[in-house]
């Protein structure tokens, strides 16, 4: 299970890497170039792609050890998850 | 102009994303300074960009430690459990506590930190795995690309461990920085990882953590989108190089750079400690 759950993490984050700097990159070109909007939204898009990546690593970390029987693995890891969420939901993280 | 500002904060970014990804830092602590005194930004403005930046760095940086095997996951989302439930604590008790006197103590945990790391700078026995680490399973092991050999390594010392995750994490949430500088001693001294596992390791729990300070933020509109656009593929670029040469440094010479670079951020933490007291 561990080295499918390297595989996928490290797929997710490249993943991220990629396409984030892709929408942001764009976005950050369009925005100084022209007078379009578009260029923010991408921009936009870029950092809600970098900042999920992350937390979809432990997402899929949470789902591949429930499927695979992991209990204690799940447990951390949703447990991780709720507490960004209370952190986030406070505005204190 | 802003496409002036855009150039400068991509080049300083890159260089906080190499070091960030190669000692297993967020990268804040370096890039946050650089932005305020070279390119004299608002520091709500340096800050929010540095947020970024340190998930991009660590987002990069684990892409690339991940292929390589370096990043001990299990353990990365054990201790990271702890270090969030830090830094809530921290930020909640932020008000009740002295910033300059917590500043002063940071800095002296660093340097004694960065001192203990060089006396045993060559030193690197491989531990057995302690019972909590055992039934969690958190040993792991890596191919040494410098040595040639495959490193095996159990964790030691995981409530003590565990312990330096969470106040990493006080200390993250009362300072706003990512606590690297803890965790990666902490995991090397105390729990007998490896440097360049501790290093990857870090990385990854450091991205978990910065997310969702990005995500409030983005709720609070302090971020400039250009400079933060620049910056953070800046730290992608920066890190994407950093992590690729970690695997190709030797274990001391990673140490030695960390040993360095912590005695740095101690001195400035004192020295700002210092000098916020000296201005009350």
């Amino acid at each position: 299970m561990d080295a499918t759950l390297r595989g996928v993490v490290s797929l997710i984050m490249r993943l991220g890497v990629y396409s984030s700097a892709l929408l942001l990159g764009l976005g950050i070109s369009v925005r100084l170039t022209t007078p379009w909007m578009a260029g923010e939204l991408l921009m936009r898009l870029g950092f809600i792609t970098l900042i999920s990546t992350p937390i979809a690593a432990v997402a899929s970390s949470a789902i591949l050890s429930a499927v695979y029987g992991d209990r204690r693995l799940t447990l951390t890891s949703t447990l991780v998850l709720l507490i960004l969420i209370l952190g986030v939901a406070l505005g204190v993280v | 102009m802003p496409i002036l500002v855009a150039i400068l904060s991509l080049i300083l970014a890159i260089l906080s994303g190499l070091l960030g990804s190669l000692l297993g830092l967020g990268g804040g602590v370096i890039l946050v300074p650089l932005l305020v005194l070279l390119l004299h930004l608002p520091i709500h403005t340096a800050s929010a960009a540095s947020i970024f930046a340190v998930v991009a760095t660590s987002t990069a940086s684990t892409s690339n430690y991940m292929r390589e095997g370096l990043t001990n996951l299990r353990l990365g989302v054990f201790l990271e459990l702890s270090t969030t439930l830090g830094a809530i604590s921290g930020a909640l008790i932020t008000a009740a506590v002295g910033e300059s006197l917590l500043r002063v103590i940071l800095g002296v945990i660093l340097i004694y930190a960065a001192v203990t790391m060089f006396r045993k700078i060559g030193e690197w026995r491989p531990h057995a795995s302690d019972g909590l680490a055992s039934r969690l399973r958190l040993d792991g092991s890596y191919y040494d690309r410098v040595e040639g050999v495959e490193v095996s390594y159990g964790v030691d010392n995981t409530p003590a461990v565990l312990l330096l995750s969470y106040l990493a994490g006080v200390i993250s949430g009362l300072l706003g920085i990512g606590g690297g500088g803890i965790k990666v001693p902490a995991m090397n001294l105390l729990g007998g990882v490896p440097i360049k596992a501790a290093v990857a390791t870090s990385s990854f729990m450091i991205g978990i953590t910065a997310a969702a300070a990005a995500i409030i933020y983005m709720r609070q509109r302090y971020c400039d989108p250009i400079i933060a656009a620049s910056v953070v593929l800046g730290a992608l670029l920066g890190a994407s190089i950093g992590s690729r040469i970690t695997p190709r440094v030797r274990g001391r010479t990673l140490k030695l750079l960390f040993t360095i670079l912590l005695i740095i951020l101690g001195l400035r933490m004192i020295h700002s400690g210092v000098g916020l007291w000296m201005r009350r």
